[in-house]
C-alpha cells in the first residue's frame, strides 16, 4: 500500500514538474515586414502562417508583421499571397538565443538556401501566373497548322497547273488528257496497270492487230 | 461547269480545314482567363459557424460577425464582415494566435457608429494579442500585447473628452490596460480586482473625464452570467430553429420601417425588413438576404445527378444516357445552344426557360450536392449548375439530440466488384441517420428536392458502430436501407419494414460467400470483422466474427476506403516492352494508417530489434513492415529516432488480414494525415518532423505480370473474373512505392471521376494555402526510374524519378481565388468522359468545378469561339455563292463567243 502512495506521489510530482517545464518554455516574437522589390511596402493584407497554420497573422498596411509568443525550435515561414511568389523561410529559434533567429529562404522549392538577417525584410519572387495566354485568332496561327499548309499548297497547284498546261505540246496535252479519263475511271486504270506488269498489254495490242486483219 | 463545282468542293475543303483547324487549337491544360467563373463557383461563408456577435457598421455599410462566446472558449476565431445590401462577404480574418484551437478564445470591440473615427473594429484573443482592424476591407492597423489577457476575453472601445479613442482590455492580472486606439501604444493600466473577485466582473465602463486615471472611470461590475444560453423566439424559425442573436440594424418611426438582422443556432442569417404601409397598418415582411453559416462545418457531402433527361431507374439510366448523348442528341443541343445565345443577346426569341440549359442536362453537368453538417444539424441541396448554381434548394433540420448523423447512398457490396466497386447507384433517394444513444431517427429523402419519402425512428439496444449500406426496395420504406452494427454485435435493419427485411434476406442468400461488415475501434485500436447472418428461429440477424486485426502499441488515426463509384476500366498497365501489370483491385481492401503510441512497446518489437541489426551492418527486412520510405534520412547517432512511427495498413474487411504494412520514419503524428485509393493505388500524405516537409507516399498493388509473350491466342493465363477476400492466393498483393516531397502542407486528397474511367485519373490536393490542385497520376508513378530512363519506360511516359513534386499555379483548379484550406475532396462522373466535376468543402469555403483530367476530348469548351467559327462559314458561303455566279457569267460568255 505503501509503495502504492510512493507511486501516486511520484506521478504527482512528475506532473507538476512537467507542467512547470512546459509554462517556463521561453517565447519570442518574429518580426518582419513584406517589401516590392523596389522597397515600396507591401501594402496588401497577406496571410502569414508559421509551421502550416499553426501560427497564423495578417501584415499591416506598411506590410510588417509579428508572430508573437513563438517557442524555440525550427519553424517554417510561408506567405501566403495569392498575386506574388515569395520564398519559404526556415527560422532556427534556439533557447539561449531566442532573440537572434537564424533564418534561412528557399526561393522556390528546392532551390539552394540563402541566409536571411533577422528582422526579416522579404520581397516577392515573382508574379504568379494562374491563366494560360488565350491565342487570338491570328493568320500566322493558322499557317503553322500541316492542315493549312496542305490546302495552300493544292491552292498553288490549282493556279500554277493551267499556266504550266499553256507551254505545252498539243499532243502532250491529248496524252495527258488521255491519263486523266483514265484516271475517272480506276477500274480501267487497274487493269491498264496490270496489263502493264504482266504483258498482257502487249496481247492485247496483238488481239486488236488480228482483228484489224481479219 | 466542272470548274464551279470544283472551285465549290474546294471551299468546302476550305471551311471544314478552317473549323477543324479552330477546334483543335483550344485544347490546353491550364485555364483561360475567360473561363473565371463559367466553369466554377465558389461560396465563402464566414467561418464562424452559427452568429454569437453582431456589430452594424453603417457607416460603411458592413455588419460585422463573431462566434458565439462561452466563458471560457469559443469554437472558431473567425471574424467576417458581409455587405448590408447583399449579404456578401467582404473580408473574414482569423484573429487568434494561440496555434491549438481547442484553446482558443477571442472578444471583439468597435466604436460607435456615430463617431467620425468608426472605421476600425478591436479584437483581443486568450494570450493577450490586441489587434486593431479596418472595417471596410478587414485591413490589420496594429497589433500589439498585453502582458495576458483574462481568461474571458473582454475589450472596450471608449472616447476620452470627445477627441481621444482608447481601447480598454481586461487582463489576467486583475487590470484594465488602456491602448491607444490609433497607435496601440498602452497609455495606463487601471487595477480592477473586482472583475475577477466575488464572482464578479466588469460588464460595462465609460470615462467619464478627459484622462484615463482610476478615478475617472466608471465600471459596472456584475454577477457572472451564463451566456451560452438559447434566447428562444418563435417570432422566426418556426422549424424549430431558434435566434441565437438579433440586430436591429435601422428603426425609422417616420417611415415606420425596421431592418433586422437574426442569427439562429442552426447557422442561418438572414435579414429582414418590416414595413407599415397605409393607414391599415398591414406589415410587410421583405428578407433581403439569407446566409447559411452551417455550411463552414460540413462533414460529408453526395453529389447526385439532377438531369431532367434522366432517369431515376437502376437499368434504364444507362439507356437514357445513351440515347441523349446520339448525334440527333448533340445536335439539337447546339441548336438550343444558339437560340439561347440569340434570345439573351437580342430578345429575338422569347425564351422563358432561362434558367434550363439542354445541353447540361444532356452532358449530365446538371448536379444537385447533398450537404451534411452535425455540429448545426442540418442538410441542404445545393443547386451546381445554371444560373441558379451555389444556391439552396432545400434544407432540413435533423433531430438536434442525435451524438451524430449519416447519409447512405450505394453500398459497399456488389456482385460484380472486379472492375471497381460499383456500389453507387442511380437512384436519388438517400437514407439520412441521426443516430443517438438511445434511438436512430431515420429519413427517406430524394437528394434532389429535399422532399421526405418516408420517415421513422427506431430504438437500438447499443451504440451504434458501424452502418453497412444495402439497396432497398420500391415498395418499402426506402429504396436505400442499411443495416446497423451496434456495439452489441446486434444488427438493425432501417427502414424496420419487412419487404426491406426480405429484401436483404434475398442479398445474403444470392450473394455466394455472404454479407461481411466490420468495427473499426479507435480506442482498443483493432479491426474485427463480421459475416452478416441471418436466424430462422427468431427471424432476425446477427454479426459473427470473422477476423480480428489488433494495432497493440498503435493508435488508428486515420481510415480510408476505396471510392464506390469508381469504375476501372483496364484490369492491367501495358508497359513499355508490352507486358501487362496486372492491377490487384480488392474492393474489401481499407487502409489504416496508425502512429506509435506508446515507444517502449515499439523498441521491444521484432521491427526494432531488425531495424538494430540492419543498423549493425546485418542486413535484414523489418519483420512486419516494408521498407521505409525513401524519405527516411541517414541514420542519426540516437538509433531510436529513425524507429518507424507511422504505419500504413492495408486490412481486408472481409478476413480481418494485414494484406499489407508500409511504415516510416520521423512523421509528425500530431499533423493531419490524409489518404485516398484509387484504382490499385494508395496515396497518403503526413509531415516529415525532421526535414519539416509535407511528404506524399505513393503504394502501387499488384496482382502479377504478363511476359509480352504470355498473352496470346494458345496462350491464356489463369485469372479469376470474381474476388474473393479468403483465397489466399489472390488476396497478397505484390506492392511498389515512392515517396514524394510537396511544397504545401496537403489538407485533404482525391481523385477525379470520369463516366467509363478511361480518361486518365488526375489527383486533388488541397493544400494549407487554400488552393485545390490537380496533378498528373504520372508524377506520382512509383515506377518511376531511378536514373535515367530506359527507352521502354520513355515510351511508356515515365519520368525520371525526382523527389519533389513541382507546383504551378497553372495546375491550381481554384486559380487566384483566396480559400481558407478545404478538409474534403470529392469528384463526381458526368455523362461525358472527358469531364469531372469536383467540389471542396469541410472549411469556410466551398469550391466546385468542372475539369478535364485529359483534356475536352468530347465536348467544345464553353468559351468556344462561335462567333468566329459562324462569321468564317458565312464568309464561305458568301464566297461560294459568288464564285457561282462569276463561273456562270463566264461560262456564259464563253458560249457566246
Amino acid at each position: 500500500m505503501i509503495s502504492v502512495l510512493k507511486l501516486v506521489k511520484a506521478l504527482i510530482l512528475l506532473g507538476c514538474l512537467s507542467k512547470c517545464s512546459a509554462e517556463n518554455v521561453p517565447t519570442t516574437d518574429l518580426e518582419g515586414r513584406l517589401e516590392f522589390p523596389s522597397s515600396a511596402p507591401f501594402n496588401i493584407t497577406t496571410k502569414i502562417t508559421l509551421n502550416n497554420g499553426e501560427y497564423t497573422t495578417y501584415s499591416r498596411t506598411d506590410g510588417s508583421f509579428v508572430i508573437y509568443n513563438v517557442p524555440p525550435g525550427i519553424h517554417q515561414l510561408d506567405i501566403d499571397s495569392k498575386t506574388f511568389h515569395f520564398g519559404q523561410i526556415k527560422i532556427q529559434l534556439l533557447e539561449e538565443a531566442m532573440d537572434a533567429p537564424k533564418c534561412l529562404e528557399y526561393a522556390f522549392p528546392g532551390a539552394p538556401k540563402r541566409a536571411l538577417k533577422y528582422p526579416l525584410i522579404l520581397n516577392p519572387k515573382a508574379t504568379l501566373q494562374y491563366f494560360e495566354a488565350k491565342k487570338g485568332f491570328s493568320i500566322f496561327s493558322l499557317l503553322k497548322n500541316p492542315m493549312v499548309i496542305m490546302m495552300l499548297f493544292s491552292v498553288v497547284l490549282m493556279v500554277m497547273m493551267p499556266k504550266m498546261m499553256e507551254g505545252m505540246e498539243p499532243e502532250e496535252k491529248a496524252r495527258m488528257k488521255e491519263q486523266m479519263k483514265n484516271q475517272q475511271d480506276p477500274s480501267a486504270m487497274l487493269t491498264q496497270m496490270w496489263s502493264g506488269i504482266t504483258g498482257g498489254e502487249e496481247k492485247e495490242a496483238d488481239t486488236k492487230k488480228r482483228i484489224k486483219r481479219g | 461547269m466542272t470548274t464551279i463545282n470544283n472551285n465549290n468542293n474546294f471551299l468546302v475543303v476550305v471551311l471544314i480545314v478552317l473549323i477543324s483547324v479552330l477546334i483543335g487549337d483550344e485544347g490546353v491544360n491550364a485555364m483561360y482567363k475567360d473561363d473565371v467563373g463559367v466553369l466554377d463557383f465558389s461560396i465563402a461563408t464566414a467561418g464562424h459557424g452559427p452568429i454569437g456577435v453582431v456589430h452594424t457598421n453603417n457607416k460603411n455599410g458592413i455588419v460585422i460577425t463573431t462566434d458565439k462566446p462561452t466563458t471560457t472558449t469559443t469554437t472558431s476565431c473567425f471574424v467576417a464582415g458581409r455587405q448590408i445590401n447583399d449579404g456578401s462577404l467582404v473580408w473574414r480574418r482569423n484573429v487568434c494566435s494561440v496555434p491549438d484551437e481547442d484553446a482558443q478564445a477571442h472578444a471583439i470591440a468597435v466604436g460607435n457608429d456615430d463617431d467620425d473615427d468608426a472605421d476600425a473594429f478591436y479584437t483581443v484573443d486568450n494570450v493577450g494579442i490586441v489587434r486593431a482592424w479596418t472595417i471596410e476591407n478587414g485591413d490589420l492597423l496594429w497589433d500589439t500585447r498585453i502582458h495576458a489577457a483574462a481568461a474571458a476575453p473582454k475589450l472596450w472601445v471608449t472616447k476620452v473628452g470627445g477627441t481621444t479613442t482608447y481601447v480598454a482590455v481586461a487582463s489576467a492580472e486583475d487590470e484594465l490596460v488602456f491602448l491607444n486606439a490609433e497607435t496601440g501604444t498602452i497609455v495606463d493600466k487601471v487595477s480592477a480586482s473586482k472583475s475577477t473577485g466575488n464572482g464578479q466582473r466588469v460588464e460595462w465602463l465609460s470615462v467619464l473625464s478627459s484622462s484615463t486615471s482610476t478615478s475617472m472611470i466608471k465600471i459596472i461590475f456584475s454577477k457572472v452570467q451564463v451566456v451560452d444560453g438559447t434566447i428562444q423566439t418563435d417570432m422566426f424559425g418556426a422549424d424549430g430553429d431558434s435566434v441565437v442573436v438579433s440586430s436591429l440594424l435601422e428603426c425609422s418611426s417616420s417611415s415606420g420601417k425596421m431592418t433586422v438582422l437574426l442569427g439562429t443556432e442552426r447557422g442561418s442569417t438572414t435579414l429582414f425588413s418590416l414595413e407599415t404601409t397605409g393607414d391599415d397598418g398591414v406589415v410587410n415582411v421583405k428578407v433581403h438576404w439569407t446566409a447559411e453559416e452551417g455550411l463552414a462545418s460540413l462533414s460529408s457531402a453526395i453529389v447526385l445527378d439532377a438531369s431532367h433527361l434522366g432517369s431515376d431507374d437502376l437499368v434504364e439510366e444507362k439507356d437514357a444516357v445513351s440515347r441523349k448523348l446520339s448525334l440527333a442528341g448533340r445536335l439539337n443541343s447546339q441548336w438550343e445552344d444558339v437560340v439561347g445565345m440569340l434570345s439573351t443577346a437580342n430578345g429575338l426569341i422569347n425564351n422563358n426557360a432561362v434558367n434550363f440549359s439542354y445541353r447540361d442536362h444532356l452532358f449530365g453537368f446538371v448536379k444537385v450536392a447533398a450537404l451534411l453538417s452535425p455540429k448545426v444539424h442540418r442538410i441542404w441541396g445545393m443547386s451546381t449548375a445554371g444560373k441558379d448554381r451555389g444556391s439552396i434548394r432545400w434544407s432540413l433540420d435533423l433531430p438536434k439530440k442525435a451524438i451524430w448523423h449519416s447519409m447512405v447512398h450505394g453500398t459497399t457490396n456488389s456482385a460484380k466488384a472486379t472492375h471497381g466497386i460499383h456500389g453507387d447507384t442511380h437512384s436519388r433517394e438517400i437514407l439520412v441517420l441521426s443516430v443517438s444513444s438511445a434511438s436512430v431517427d431515420w429519413m427517406c429523402i430524394d437528394g434532389t428536392s429535399g422532399a421526405i419519402n418516408s420517415q421513422d425512428s427506431i430504438k437500438i439496444s447499443s451504440p451504434v458502430v458501424q452502418v453497412l449500406p444495402v439497396y432497398g426496395t420500391n415498395t418499402g420504406g426506402c429504396r436505400q436501407a442499411s443495416i446497423l452494427l451496434g456495439e452489441d454485435l446486434s444488427l438493425t435493419v432501417v427502414p424496420a419494414d419487412t419487404e426491406t427485411n426480405a429484401l436483404i434476406k434475398k442479398q445474403l442468400y444470392k450473394t455466394p460467400n455472404g454479407l461481411y461488415t466490420h468495427k473499426i475501434d479507435k480506442v482498443a485500436n483493432k479491426v474485427e470483422s463480421y459475416r452478416v447472418a441471418h436466424t430462422e428461429e427468431d427471424d432476425k440477424f446477427v454479426a459473427r466474427s470473422i477476423g480480428l486485426t489488433s494495432f497493440a502499441g498503435e493508435q488508428i488515426v486515420k481510415v480510408a476506403y476505396p471510392l464506390r463509384h469508381e469504375d476501372v476500366k483496364s484490369m492491367s498497365t501495358i508497359l513499355g516492352d508490352n507486358s501487362l501489370l496486372l492491377k490487384y483491385i480488392n474492393p474489401h481492401m481499407t487502409v489504416v494508417v496508425t502512429v506509435l503510441s506508446d515507444s517502449e512497446h515499439q523498441t521491444a518489437t521484432t521491427v526494432a530489434t531488425a531495424l538494430e541489426k540492419e543498423r549493425n551492418g546485418k542486413a535484414k527486412k523489418p519483420v512486419g513492415a516494408g521498407a521505409p520510405g525513401s524519405s527516411i534520412p541517414p541514420s542519426s547517432q540516437n538509433g531510436s529516432e529513425d524507429l518507424p512511427n507511422m504505419f500504413i495498413n492495408l486490412v481486408d474487411t472481409v478476413s480481418g488480414r494485414v494484406l499489407y504494412r508500409h511504415s516510416h520514419s520521423n512523421v509528425d503524428g500530431d499533423k493531419k494525415v490524409s489518404v485516398v485509393i484509387s484504382e490499385n493505388w494508395v496515396i497518403y500524405t503526413y509531415v516529415n518532423e525532421k526535414t519539416r516537409r509535407t511528404e506524399i507516399g505513393v503504394l502501387t498493388l499488384h496482382e502479377g505480370m504478363i511476359e509480352p509473350k504470355g498473352l496470346t491466342f494458345f496462350a491464356r493465363p489463369e485469372q479469376s473474373t470474381s474476388f474473393s477476400s479468403f483465397d489466399a492466393r489472390e488476396s497478397k498483393p505484390v506492392v511498389l512505392s515512392k515517396v514524394y516531397a510537396f511544397p504545401k502542407a496537403v489538407t485533404a486528397l482525391g481523385v477525379t471521376s470520369t463516366r467509363q474511367g478511361i480518361s486518365r485519373q488526375n489527383i486533388l490536393i488541397a493544400s494549407s494555402d487554400g488552393a485545390l490542385n490537380t496533378i498528373n497520376k504520372m508524377i506520382l508513378e512509383t515506377r518511376r526510374p531511378v536514373g535515367e530512363a530506359k527507352p521502354e519506360e520513355k515510351k511508356e511516359g515515365l519520368m525520371p524519378y525526382r523527389e519533389l513534386i513541382p507546383e504551378s499555379p497553372l495546375f491550381s483548379l481554384t486559380y487566384n481565388q483566396t480559400n481558407e484550406p478545404f478538409t474534403s475532396i470529392i469528384s463526381t462522373a458526368t455523362s461525358l468522359e472527358s469531364q469531372s466535376l469536383v467540389f471542396g468543402f469541410g472549411g469556410p469555403d466551398l469550391f466546385f468545378t468542372r475539369t478535364s483530367p485529359t483534356k475536352g476530348f468530347d465536348v467544345l469548351p464553353e468559351t468556344f469561339n462561335k462567333i468566329l467559327v459562324g462569321s468564317t462559314t458565312a464568309g464561305i458561303v458568301i464566297a461560294l455563292l459568288v464564285v457561282q455566279r462569276m463561273g456562270k457569267k463566264k461560262t456564259l460568255k464563253q458560249g457566246w463567243l
